[in-house]
């Protein structure tokens, strides 16, 4: 009888410890999706203090985007930049435009932030679009130099000619935001993703993630490759991201050259960067596709990045210095 | 001298009472661990989020029936595995080109409605997209 | 003393033996990768029984240190851990009296210890936690070959248990 009751209480005992394990094993991940810089943003967090993490990205990136990058918002710093021509900044944004400049100097202008009048001319996915005359497309585009930005201390100067425009590097900053805050909790993984701009990261650096890398010619969310990384940003430009298309059927998309003053044209459909930084990612993809494969080389070597490039006769080809592991999954596009 | 061998004559047995219980104890960890793994394939479920609030979800993989459901100012059609933006009042339709969505891992999202749809499920879909 | 000090250096030899052929066993094909089967396992589980906890930690000890001399500090490091756990844990149920428990479940215990120590300083060195994924997959090996563990111990103990009463009996003789 005895035996048979401290039976019973072993397998209670053991049954509670298992139900213990599984119970604090489980895994505290939160999700959260939202709008922001227009675009969606899903904040995908898993360790401790994880719905209040995400409250406050989600809070930073709607602030970065009203009180530093926005030009559409005039109580932004960019937009006091651009219609006062010359003002004090926050240390932020001072930070972000020098790293830009600094940026368009490498790369020769190709990215350049005092593009705004051309985009603004242009108005890609916006009402009523038309292609702009010529002579005005010339006039906008003579405005544009980052020559002549001058940035002492916080305060950002633009000659009178320039108009600021963030729109290249704007999702990277929010990840880079993002990054600041998560350091600083106690997350221990996290997936951030504004408008397919992501960051992936967690706090010992060994997890490895799965990206999916969009399929140019399909819907907005299928992904015809899959890339294996560590800790890092990603960012993607593509032509058919935003795109206009005119009386004659012809498209335009949102990627304007600042040597022609119209969208690029070349043989790349979309490049995805690999960098260590959120702005950096996503300038890099638009310099890289504006630059086509050999001249975007140097330019990734530079940045300690890499990139994949998927060509419009459906090759897809991998920077020098890339090293993940990459699964392309539709047959249509071929690795060289 | 003190007796170090005082077990020796005494003859255990290969099997008692507890040992069944220990074997059908880790059996039971290894079944019960395995049983996420089981569950998680395959079924993959439509998270609609309005305004970063979720208001719907739907399991894609059990569902056969059609049917539409109103989001916001969004139409959100249902049919059998799929599902997808059926009507937006938004000017560039950039939901509705996203097309049907049935793939763990796709979303379509309205900015301008802010209404999403995004699926979940399968363990293999990636971390995020990037586009 | 000095018999009982020679029979566990015996022992020491026996186990590193019994290892090292192990080791020779392709396993692959039936085990998942990681897991050993772990038959020294019954050296440990006599030592504790009949010659005491110091003797069987010495055992696992030299052991360990034949692991360090021969495949680097990591394996060391591990069939320290596990063994010092797995020791540990069969003296405990060889110890506990009237617990209805046979040589299978001490053996699948103690294997299933000695997988967990491992495991646990797998996490450690590695730095990843993703691999206590592993655990189920370890344990439900370490329950098969403490089994087969256990069966044989049962075969091999009166046996085994005979040799060392003629040895001990020299030993209360002299």
């Amino acid at each position: 009888m005895k035996s048979k009751k401290r039976f019973i209480s072993a397998a209670a005992a053991l049954l509670a410890t298992l139900a213990i394990v599984i119970v604090v094993g489980k895994d505290t991940d939160y999700e959260k999706t939202s709008y922001a810089m227009a675009a969606m943003t899903d904040i995908k967090l898993s360790g401790s203090g994880c719905e209040k993490t995400a409250e406050e990205i989600n809070d930073r990136i709607v602030e970065c985007e009203n009180r530093e990058i926005s030009r559409n918002i005039a109580s932004s710093d960019v937009s006091k930049i651009n219609s006062e021509k010359s003002c004090a900044v926050s240390e932020k944004t001072a930070g972000y435009i020098r790293q830009l400049k600094d940026f368009s100097v490498s790369c020769n202008g190709a990215v350049d932030i005092t593009i705004g009048e051309l985009t603004r001319l242009w108005n890609i996915g916006g009402d009523d679009f038309r292609v702009p005359d010529a002579q005005a497309i010339e006039e906008a585009l003579s405005g544009v130099g980052y020559e002549n930005i001058a940035i002492e201390g916080n305060t950002v100067t633009i000659g009178d000619e320039q108009t600021l425009d963030l729109g290249c590097a704007g999702k990277g900053i929010a990840c880079d935001e993002a990054l600041g805050i998560i350091k600083s909790s106690g997350v221990k993984k996290a997936v951030v993703s504004v408008g397919g701009s992501v960051l992936l990261w967690s706090r010992n650096g060994k997890k490895e993630f799965t990206v999916g890398i969009r399929d140019p010619q399909k819907g907005a969310s299928d992904y015809c490759m899959t890339v294996r990384t560590g800790n890092t940003f990603v960012s993607t430009s593509g032509t058919y991201e935003r795109f206009s298309v005119d009386k004659n059927g012809k498209e335009y998309h949102h990627i304007i050259s600042t040597e022609t003053g119209y969208p690029v044209e070349n043989d790349v459909l979309s490049v995805t960067v690999f960098c260590e930084n959120g702005l950096l990612s996503d300038s890099l993809s638009s310099a890289c596709l504006i630059l086509g494969y050999e001249q975007s080389e140097d330019l990734l070597n530079r940045y300690d990045a890499c990139a994949v490039f998927v060509f419009k006769d459906n090759t897809v080809m991998t920077s020098s210095g890339f090293s993940y592991e990459l699964n392309v999954k539709d047959d249509r596009y071929i690795l060289k | 001298m003190k007796n170090y061998f005082a077990r020796t004559t005494q003859e255990r047995k290969l099997l008692g009472r507890v040992d069944v219980l220990i074997i059908i104890l880790i059996a039971a960890i290894c079944v019960g661990s395995c049983v996420p793994l089981f569950l998680k394939k395959g079924d993959v479920t439509a998270k609609i989020i309005y305004d970063g609030e979720t208001v719907e979800e739907i399991n894609l993989s059990q569902n056969e029936k059609k049917f539409t459901l109103e989001v916001g100012r969004c139409d959100i059609a249902v049919e059998g595995h799929e599902i997808f933006f059926a009507n937006s009042p938004c000017p560039d339709k950039v939901c509705m080109n996203a097309g049907r969505l049935r793939k763990s891992g796709e979303f379509a999202s309205c900015v301008p409605e802010k209404v999403a749809i995004i699926l979940k499920g399968d363990r293999k879909s990636p971390d995020a997209i990037t586009y | 003393m000095a018999r009982k000090t020679a029979l566990a250096a015996m022992m020491c030899a026996l186990a590193i033996a019994i290892s090292f052929l192990e080791g020779l066993i392709p396993t692959s094909a039936f085990l998942p990768p990681g897991a050993k089967l772990g038959f020294s396992n019954i050296v440990t589980m006599f030592c504790v029984d009949t010659l005491t906890l110091p003797y069987a930690l010495c055992v696992t000890l030299f052991k360990a240190l034949f692991a360090l001399m021969t495949r680097g500090a990591t394996a060391g490091v591990m069939s320290f851990c596990g063994g010092m756990l797995s020791t540990f844990v069969t003296y405990g149920l060889f110890k506990l009296k009237n617990l209805d428990i046979g040589y299978i479940g001490i053996a699948v215990c103690s294997a299933v210890a000695h997988n967990a120590a491992q495991l646990a300083v797998s996490v450690v060195i590695s730095g990843t936690p993703a691999i206590v994924i592993y655990a189920p997959v370890l344990f439900a090996s370490s329950a098969v070959t403490g089994i087969l563990t256990g069966i044989l111990l049962k075969i091999v103990m009166p046996v085994l248990k005979k040799q060392n009463r003629i040895i001990t009996k020299g030993v209360e003789n002299l």
